[in-house]
């Protein structure tokens, strides 16, 4: 005999609460979802578009700088990253400084990756997206949780502090690289030029801009790393 | 009916009594901003090393306040860390961040607060979301360890 299954009003609002319940874990499920592949989508393209414009890094500064806005320009909250690096003197620097700064920064670090670029080629090692985390306390905020691996298995931990404005997509404001907080590694160094600087903040903006960043020893790293693949 | 009225009266002062005097507050964590002129503010760290209840927060180095306690975020893996911090030190700016700092090579640990910028300042039972956990040496070594040589 057939069993008809019948529900009462009571299992039907059982049934309406616990899909009211469930639902905003299954949304925040594919938002998660969603920012894990548009990070991983970005950083793709980032890596690509460093393979494709590398040559320019040395034969056409500005036409480089140009190709890495159109990458990052949208990936990375600049401002964001600027005021964190300037920590406490923001409140102290006008609006046209930090505009300056901003563009002093993000010069910087488009030197500090076309330097990369020139010793790292994209087949030395393999991105992936770990996991993502929206902040609890704050939807507009997540952790992305990602390894680069190098060819030789070397794991290296990258975390992306992200954060997503009103009116656009999800942007980088820091990161950590294997537990090190590199936003407060840059304030750290921002923090000392301007105790040389006898506070000037004009004076540190103005130097960051032909002081590139450090890249050396990530150079000497890849070079060890192709050394010893190569037997 | 007037034992009924007697009673009623009885037990409303009693209550009265009992929340003038401090027993019927929340107990745990004291999430307000307390009498001896603090307010609590909490950070979450991926390693908070040894640090303990008591321990000293500071800013430039000058002491603003202390750790109510540390737990462990067992969901998240996470410890949390809440401080009670002078209610004098009313401007810390949302992006300040959280550093667990040893004093000495093999002192204690304690939070270093570094400043940020941003115009909104936090506020009671706000979180700093920015933080350093602490870094020990047996990490590192063991980093060095598991990678292929």
């Amino acid at each position: 005999m057939n069993r008809i299954r019948t529900f009462t009003p009571a299992t039907l609002l059982v049934g309406f609460i616990m899909a009211l319940l469930t639902a905003p874990m299954a949304m925040a499920q594919s938002e998660e979802e969603k920012l894990r592949e548009y990070v991983r989508e970005n950083s793709i393209r980032l890596v690509d578009k460093l393979d494709e414009i590398r040559e320019l890094y040395d034969s056409d500064r500005e036409a480089f700088y140009e190709s890495m806005d159109e990458a990052l320009g949208e990936f990375v909250a600049f401002r964001r990253v600027a005021a964190r690096i300037m920590g406490k003197y923001a409140r102290q620097a006008t609006p046209e400084e930090r505009d300056e700064f901003v563009s002093a920064f993000r010069r910087s670090l488009y030197d500090a990756y076309g330097g990369a670029a020139v010793s790292i080629d994209s087949s030395d090692f393999d991105l992936e997206v770990d996991s993502v985390e929206i902040n609890p306390r704050h939807k507009d905020r997540a952790t992305v949780n990602l390894s680069i691996i190098t060819n030789s298995g070397e794991r290296y931990g990258v975390a992306y502090s992200m954060y997503e404005p009103d009116d656009g997509n999800w942007q980088v404001e820091n990161v950590i690289v294997e537990g090190i907080n590199m936003g407060l590694a840059f304030r750290d160094r921002f923090e000392q030029e301007m105790q040389a600087a006898d506070g000037n903040v004009s004076k540190v903006i103005d130097e960051w801009s032909t002081d590139v960043g450090d890249i050396e020893g990530l150079e000497d790293a890849v070079e060890q790393e192709k050394a010893k693949e190569n037997g | 009916m007037q034992r009924l009225v007697f009673f009623a009266l009885g037990s409303g002062a009693t209550l009265a009594l009992l929340l003038v005097t401090g027993w019927l507050a929340p107990s745990g964590g004291n999430e307000q901003a307390d009498a001896g002129g603090h307010y609590t503010l909490y950070a979450e760290f991926a390693d908070a090393g040894t640090l303990e209840r008591g321990a000293r927060v500071a800013l430039a180095g000058v002491t603003i306040g202390e750790v109510a306690d540390v737990q462990l975020d067992a969901r998240g893996y996470r410890a949390k860390v809440r401080m009670r911090i002078e209610e004098s030190v009313d401007n810390l700016a949302i992006d300040s961040v959280a550093i667990i700092m040893t004093a000495g090579l093999l002192g204690e640990q304690y939070v270093e607060i570094s400043p940020g910028g941003h115009p909104e300042t936090l506020s009671d039972n706000d979180y700093i979301e920015d933080t350093q956990s602490a870094m020990s040496i047996e990490t590192l070594i063991r980093r060095r360890i598991a990678s292929p040589r």
